[in-house]
């Protein structure tokens, strides 16, 4: 199995080992596919190349495909947050633009490519480091870890995580993947956050698409 | 760590003064002085340990060639001011100051200053002020600087005072500098062993500028005979083997690198898997030997206070930048616990300045003015333009410097 991975910087590091043990296979059976590694892809840029990323990887073959970024900008002036739905807007009747500042409308309406491997789009709240301190929140028991998704912004929750302000792969590798690995089930995380409860769910579609057509057992 | 520089009539620089970082990037235009900011630490290195006629050169690196071109008299002098925090001495920070100009019999230390005091601004103290020149100084001034006497004696193993001490260590920390500007025809070329020197002199030509650990030439000439020596050191093993890794994933079918001896010194081959014979440097890309040359340079164990590079994004994948910052900054801010080293490039990237943007107090933009190098935070830049380290997210640094928004702007 092969899945694509269409996020910011090293962000695949730390969705690689969740989409598979989200989906019960080894991270050896999986191998991932990361387009673009060497450059930093702000969010317009992430936005713009989505839509080939995604025609790229169904060219390729690939068997699931993730499109990530994180959520860490300034909601629009005086919009309400959907409850189920984390920095989803509930848009204004006289909104120009129905869906500007959601980041996952954005990225839904960006892939929405036909092809036969699933698409999922992941939008951390406010960034992935918030899902990784989480963890550490679970693995430890300290409960203060556990509000991670709402404390914010994404580069304090980077600075707490790593201990810098940038994370280096070295860095994601020995501070933040041990998190994931001394996790007994990531799928404890999505209590305390929304948003990968979102991610959770969409994979958890996701595999029942790949189950369907022999992908997956 | 060199925690802030004065540059006085040194090349381009006829004054000026900034702050660095335990990783900072210079950027700015072709001829801005980019270069001469390296130059000038390295100038200092030297000054601090030589007497004045080595730390000079002959043309094109003797005194009147380095010195400002605009300095309006002959005496006025070259001088380097350096805030330094010494690790030995956590709480405390140096000063010093050497200035250096021409007289009859040849370049002499004019003024020589060290002061000692708390780190983060506290109250200072001089430990000493010698004016050699137009001063009460009966010392010779054509003689090595009071700080590189320091370590000599302490060197010899010779009763120093606290305060002499504190000087060595300056001057210690200061000749462990060294400035690497790789070029593909030096690291392909077979090489001997070179001579370990104790600090790099400018005089001679700087491909033959051999840094003290290896024997790595500045342009990256010897880069076999350092992968030996690399190779053959249990110390440094894990490192080759790091390096060897490393290679592999850049190169798929890369089985192991050789080492050959050859009739000019070692050669790097390049073993494939299913192939019989290996492949010289010769037919190997820039960009390969490039990241062998950088993964040389950062994978040693031992490193250097201070590692200064420039271009070191010359003849990389672009998807190799990103693995570039990340070496660079776990240099400078170890995540294991091993030593930092301050790191110092140039670049014309926009994609590693983008790499920044989160840390986007690293970076210095490097500018002539009236001919006069200066140089700028990024952050002050970006102030004046009303744009917010936030906005930086959306549209990094790199592109914005490539619209030309971050040069030419008014002080």
């Amino acid at each position: 199995m092969r899945i694509g991975y269409h996020c910011e910087g090293h962000d695949w590091l730390v969705l690689h080992p969740l989409t598979c043990r989200l989906l019960g296979i080894g991270e050896d059976d999986a191998g991932p596919e990361i387009p673009g590694m060497g450059i930093r892809q702000s969010w317009p840029r992430l936005l713009l190349r989505a839509h080939d990323a995604v025609t790229r990887f169904l060219r390729l073959g690939v068997d699931l495909i993730v499109v990530a970024a994180d959520n860490d900008g300034c909601p629009p002036e005086g919009a309400a947050e959907d409850p189920a739905h984390p920095r989803h807007w509930v848009h204004l009747a006289d909104a120009v633009q129905p869906h500007a500042d959601c980041r996952h409308c954005d990225l839904l309406s960006a892939t929405a490519v036909a092809g036969r491997s699933p698409v999922v789009v992941c939008v951390a709240v406010e960034a992935i480091e918030a899902w990784l301190i989480v963890a550490r929140g679970i693995w430890l028991g300290n409960p203060h870890d556990l509000t991670a998704e709402s404390r914010g912004p994404g580069l304090a929750l980077k600075q707490e995580l790593y201990a810098a302000s940038r994370a280096s792969r070295r860095r994601i590798e020995q501070r933040a993947l041990p998190l994931l690995a001394a996790l007994t089930d990531v799928r404890d995380i999505a209590p305390h956050s929304r948003s990968f409860r979102m991610f959770m769910d969409d994979i958890d579609a996701a595999a029942q698409v790949l189950r369907s057509t022999g992908v997956l057992p | 760590m060199i925690r802030q520089l004065r540059i006085i009539n040194y090349r381009s620089f006829e004054d000026a003064e900034f702050t660095l970082e335990p990783l900072t990037v210079f950027i700015g235009p072709v001829g801005a002085g980019k270069s001469n900011v390296l130059r000038a630490i390295e100038f200092l290195a030297n000054a601090t340990w030589a007497r004045p006629a080595e730390a000079f050169g002959p043309y094109p690196h003797d005194f009147w060639s380095v010195r400002n071109r605009a300095a309006k008299t002959d005496s006025e002098a070259i001088a380097l001011e350096v805030a330094d925090a010494i690790p030995r001495y956590p709480e405390e920070e140096a000063t010093y100051r050497i200035e250096m100009s021409m007289g009859q019999d040849g370049p002499l230390i004019a003024r020589e200053v060290l002061h000692r005091g708390a780190s983060g601004g506290g109250p200072t103290r001089t430990l000493f002020d010698r004016r050699l020149v137009g001063g009460s100084s009966d010392a010779d001034p054509h003689d090595a600087p009071r700080i590189g006497t320091q370590l000599r004696k302490a060197s010899a193993r010779q009763p120093l005072s606290d305060d002499e001490c504190f000087a060595a260590h300056l001057c210690d920390e200061l000749q462990l500098i060294e400035l690497y500007h790789l070029e593909a025809t030096a690291l392909r070329a077979p090489s001997g062993e070179g001579s370990s020197r104790r600090w790099a002199a400018p005089g001679g030509p700087g491909d033959n500028t051999v840094h003290s650990r290896g024997a790595l030439s500045r342009s990256g000439k010897g880069l076999g005979a350092a992968l030996l020596s690399l190779r053959d050191d249990p110390g440094e093993q894990a490192g080759y083997e790091e390096i060897v890794t490393e290679m592999r994933g850049l190169l798929p079918g890369l089985r192991d690198l050789i080492l050959a001896p050859t009739p000019d010194g070692t050669a790097v081959g390049f073993q494939y898997n299913g192939e019989s014979d290996y492949h010289s440097a010769f037919d190997e890309s820039d960009g390969t030997l490039f990241t062998l040359g950088l993964l040389t340079i950062i994978r040693q164990s031992q490193q250097p206070r201070v590692l200064m590079i420039e271009e070191p994004e010359t003849g990389l994948h672009p998807g190799r930048l990103r693995w570039l910052v990340d070496e660079l900054q776990d240099a400078s801010d170890p995540p294991d616990g091993r030593e930092p080293t301050q790191v110092l490039i140039s670049t014309h990237s926009p994609y590693v300045v983008d790499e920044l943007v989160d840390m986007p107090e690293c970076v210095r933009v490097v500018e002539r003015v009236d001919g006069r190098s200066r140089v700028t935070p990024l952050l002050e830049v970006l102030n004046k333009l009303g744009i917010s380290r936030e906005e930086l997210r959306d549209d990094p640094i790199g592109s914005r410097w490539c619209a030309g928004l971050l040069e030419g702007n008014p002080v």
